[in-house]
């Protein structure tokens, strides 16, 4: 992997294939500045949008003259407005985050494909913010488009170190309230919260109309559960630790753990949030490619 | 349950280790950090019932197994054979052996006589309980109960050896209860060998009715084991005496004697029958048109006197060698005289009579005499004596002694009024019971063995039940049971009681003293008292009576097998047809002193006719019977069971139940596994 400068957790050679793709959001953006993306509002552009009716107080110079040729009705022309994005990477920093085998664990794979993104937006000119949080929240860098906030987010994403429990839920509910003008929100968590509360914050969310996406990282051993003999499980945000046979919780931590993801994506699906499972044994420019492509064809589409 | 190697059970404590390594194990645990512990604590608190029960019947196979193969290392053995699996050996083990000439029977396949098959198979079934069970062997010819320390030496035992006897089940039965009771059992299995022949079983015998009940009615659990020995039937040949009598003619003098073949084989085919007599033997082919037949031999008896002989007849040995031949002997005729006082002229009269029915014909002779001339009577010369009423002057007394003790027999019966009367050898008359007509005094046993009372040469018992007493009386003595012990000593102390009354009082008593005996009848045979003179019983009974005190006068006498015992000094005998024969059981020509003794074997013997062996068990009643025959015997051989090839594949089914879980258990996962997205 190639460092860029000595951030660890970035990859140019990937940086540089990733940037060909365009970090899109699903529904339109309210930006202040020119950029790539739809704007909610309505105003000097080169492309059509629509036929409103004169009120007084309009710019003459947008009346269809045409329009009113044929119909002796005062129409004015709507245009696109396109402006940049402003996106939160929220990373859970967690104790349940530093769980992973052979030192790789769910934060570093959050932390890396985080920055990632957060180069490509910067670099596609929207505005990127970074909120780390734990039980409450642990960093708080708000979205900016400048090239000295990049270098923050990345001072923030390396000496962050994952421990405690976690307050997704509270987090996502003042985010939500918080961020008030449309944005994009990236989580990268584990989600080991209660469903329907989390699944409550996710619809916070979506009701102040952010494009919420979230990475649900889990490790490959959470899945599986391969366990023979008798085990003290240390819960890593500090709760008790447990000790019991895996061979008689086997067939039930499976059957919570399925029912968990089941309804976790079915929550995301019936509020629209964009939901991907990733395994941190993946490889995590793959995970990225696809999410940013899977945008991509979105946007096309719903373009054409 | 005993063990044969109880200090392996200290292995028990190693059906812990499972447990204890399952505990080491929960104890062993390593940490582990785990972030979803939410559905840890999910699946813990609902965790499967499944699981835990899977997990636990595992643990319990485990620790099944190595109990499983603990236990049957220590060798546990069960009781009986094929018996109650939790009870144990019995308390105590009542062999009764049928040692009659018909087990003597070889059974061509194995080489072996029934008896001798018995044999083995009872010891084979007490090897390895002498610790835990007591044994004891009966036998048909001295019905005296033998205790053993094991049955293993029963092949060697004496009391166990071929006879020439008959066998009285039920009366083997009868001493085996008695010994139940007088010893207190706990529980008892009584072993029968025998080969269900109807004459030894007699079906008829009223103790059938009497002693299962009894032993059914027993506090401790009572189990009869029956091997019957009819698997097999070879071909026999037999011949046995029916009679001898002499006959004179005007030079010389004859002895006829009568034998009878039986043969099982097709009808038609001719023996040989070999004679020997006098020293001199001869040979003739006699042809059994049928199943049997009769042959009446004369042979002349040499001139000289009153000196005993002896003869015998044979066939070729068979399958039984014990029926192939008869014995006879003879001697000087023998005159009886009895010398009969009766206060009651009736009484009297009929005894008298009874004494000498036909004197110019059988040579016996009777005379009554009176109580001043009983003084005077030289009673040597009587066979018997017979005194009704109170007793005699104490010369008298004396006297009567003295006959009876040199060989004489004395018939007492009670005067009419016997209050205050004297004792008179040990007897007090007391005090007469009468009862109406309408519902008499009834014998309901007596002796029928031997003694006044036994049963016909034909096995025919006498009708003592019907005859009707309205008048008894009491006596006062020191009784005991007659028929347990015909082994008593010449003189005893005791009057054996030889027939009882259904409230138990006796009818008969009989006192050995000296080398005779003393009988006393508790009725009288005249009308006021009895029907007795009027019944079959009577007479024989006196005659029999007669004959005993005879003996003392004859030089030869022709015995039934077993009825030897009942002389007395039988280790006095001489066999001079088979030196190593013992007179207590075996047939031969016995000399004892001047006098030849013929001890044949019972006719009865002879009498195919088996008894159906759904008909044995059904005499026993609500006893507990299980029938052996055949091939069932070799099966169930053995006193235990061993039970550790039993609790090895007990092990087996538990190792392979715990190895079917374990496999469903990883089968289920791997399962799971392939299935995960």
């Amino acid at each position: 992997m190639a460092r860029v400068g000595d951030r660890e957790f970035l990859d140019s050679s990937v940086l540089a294939r990733l940037s060909r793709l365009t970090v899109n959001a699903r529904i339109p953006m309210i930006g202040t500045v020119s950029g790539v993306h739809r704007s909610a509002h309505r105003g000097s552009s080169v492309e059509f949008a629509e036929y409103r009716k004169y009120v007084p107080g309009d710019d003459t110079r947008h009346v269809d003259w045409h329009v009113y040729a044929r119909s002796d009705r005062f129409f004015v022309k709507e245009f696109e407005a396109d402006t940049n994005l402003r996106c939160y990477i929220v990373l859970d920093a967690s104790g349940s985050m530093s769980f992973g085998a052979g030192g790789k664990t769910k934060f570093d794979y959050a932390r890396r494909a985080a920055a990632t993104l957060a180069y490509l937006m910067m670099h596609q000119g929207d505005a990127v913010g970074l909120l780390s949080f734990a039980e409450k929240t642990v960093r708080d860098i708000p979205p900016r488009n400048a090239p000295s906030h990049l270098k923050n987010i990345f001072d923030s994403l390396a000496e962050t170190r994952p421990s405690g429990e976690t307050g997704i839920i509270g987090t996502l509910h003042d985010l939500a309230e918080k961020f008030k003008q449309r944005g994009m929100v990236i989580v990268f968590s584990d989600f080991f919260a209660e469903l329907p509360a989390l699944m409550d914050s996710f619809q916070h969310m979506r009701f102040r109309n952010h494009d919420l996406a979230v990475f649900h990282l889990l490790d490959r051993q959470e899945i599986d559960f391969r366990f023979d003999r008798p085990i003290r499980f240390v819960d890593m945000e500090g709760g008790p630790a447990m000790i019991t046979d895996p061979s008689i919780v086997r067939d039930g931590y499976r059957r919570e753990l399925d029912a968990y993801l089941a309804g976790i994506k079915k929550g995301c699906e019936e509020f629209a949030v964009d939901y991907h499972r990733v395994l941190t044994d993946s490889d995590y420019e793959k995970v990225l490619a696809e999410f940013l492509l899977q945008r991509t064809r979105k946007e096309q589409k719903s373009a054409g | 349950m005993i063990f044969l190697q109880p200090s392996l059970l200290w292995g028990l404590f190693a059906a812990g280790v499972p447990v204890l390594v399952h505990l080491l194990n929960r104890l062993r645990y390593r940490s582990v950090k785990w972030a979803a512990i939410m559905f840890l604590l999910s699946a813990n608190r609902s965790s499967t019932r499944h699981a835990r029960l899977r997990q636990y019947l595992i643990l319990l196979l485990r620790t099944l197994v190595i109990l499983f193969i603990v236990a049957a290392l220590s060798r546990p053995l069960t009781g009986g054979w094929l018996g109650n699996l939790l009870a144990g050996p019995p308390d105590t083990v009542i062999v009764l052996l049928d040692r009659s000439a018909s087990m003597e029977t070889v059974d061509p396949r194995v080489q072996k006589s029934r008896r001798a098959q018995a044999l083995e198979i009872f010891s084979e079934a007490g090897q390895g309980s002498a610790r835990s069970s007591r044994f004891v062997f009966i036998e048909n010819a001295l019905l005296r109960p033998q205790e053993l320390a094991g049955l293993e030496v029963l092949g060697d035992l004496n009391m166990a050896s071929a006879t020439d006897t008959a066998s009285d089940i039920p009366a083997m039965i009868r001493t085996a209860f008695e010994y139940m009771t007088d010893n207190r059992t706990g529980r008892t299995e009584i072993w029968i060998a025998s080969d269900l022949q109807k004459t030894n079983w007699k079906p008829g015998n009223r103790q059938w009715s009497a002693i299962p009940p009894l032993i059914a009615g027993l506090p401790q659990d009572v189990t009869v084991r029956l091997l019957a020995m009819r698997d097999v039937s070879p071909p026999d040949t037999g011949i046995s005496l029916i009679r001898t009598r002499k006959t004179r003619l005007p030079d010389s003098l004859h002895l006829e004697v009568t034998a009878g073949l039986f043969t099982s084989e097709s009808p038609g085919r001719s023996f040989p029958v070999t004679t020997t007599f006098d020293g001199a033997r001869s040979q003739n082919e006699i042809s059994i048109q049928g199943r049997s037949t009769r042959r009446t031999s004369k042979l002349e008896i040499p001139p000289g006197g009153n000196e005993p002989g002896w003869g015998m007849m044979e066939v070729p040995p068979d399958a039984n060698l014990r029926n192939n031949a008869c014995y006879f002997v003879y001697g000087a005729p023998v005159e009886t005289h009895s010398a009969v006082f009766a206060e009651s002229a009736e009484t009297g009269a009929l005894l008298a009579i009874a004494a000498a029915p036909d004197p110019e014909t059988f040579g016996h002779s009777s005379e009554l005499i009176t109580r001043p001339e009983a003084g005077k009577t030289d009673w040597s010369k009587a066979s018997t004596a017979a005194w009704q009423g109170k007793p005699p002057a104490a010369e008298t007394a004396d006297s009567l002694c003295a006959f009876v003790e040199a060989g004489g027999t004395l018939l007492l019966m009670p005067p009419s009024d016997p209050a205050g009367d004297r004792s008179f050898c040990g007897l007090t008359w007391l005090d007469v019971n009468t009862v109406p007509e309408t519902d008499p005094f009834r014998v309901v046993f007596w002796e029928e063995r031997s003694g006044p009372l036994s049963s016909t040469s034909e096995g025919e018992s006498l009708p003592l039940g019907k005859i009707r007493i309205y008048r008894r009386a009491a006596v006062e003595t020191v009784a005991v049971d007659a028929g347990v012990d015909e082994t008593a000593a010449p003189s005893s102390p005791f009057w054996h009681v030889l027939a009882r009354y259904s409230d138990g009082a006796p009818f008969l008593l009989r006192r050995n003293i000296g080398s005779g005996a003393v009988f006393a009848c508790t009725t009288l045979p005249i009308p006021e008292w009895s029907d007795l003179h009027l019944s079959p019983v009577f007479l024989p009974m006196t005659q029999r009576i007669i004959a005993r005190g005879a003996r003392r006068l004859s030089n030869a006498r022709t015995l039934r097998c077993g009825r030897a015992l009942a002389e007395g000094q039988y280790s006095e005998w001489e066999c001079l047809t088979n030196p190593a024969a013992d007179p207590r059981w075996e047939a031969g020509v016995y000399r004892h002193g001047v006098r030849l003794i013929a001890l044949n074997r019972p006719r009865d013997e002879d009498d195919p006719a088996i008894l159906e062996e759904e008909e044995a068990v059904s005499l026993f009643g609500e006893v507990n019977v299980r029938l052996y025959r055949g091939k069932t015997i070799e099966k169930t051989r053995g006193l235990h069971t061993e039970l550790w090839p039993y609790l090895l594949g007990a092990a087996l089914l538990c190792l392979a139940a715990e190895s079917a879980l374990l496999l469903f258990t990883r089968g289920k996962h791997r399962k799971e596994r392939w299935e995960k997205p």
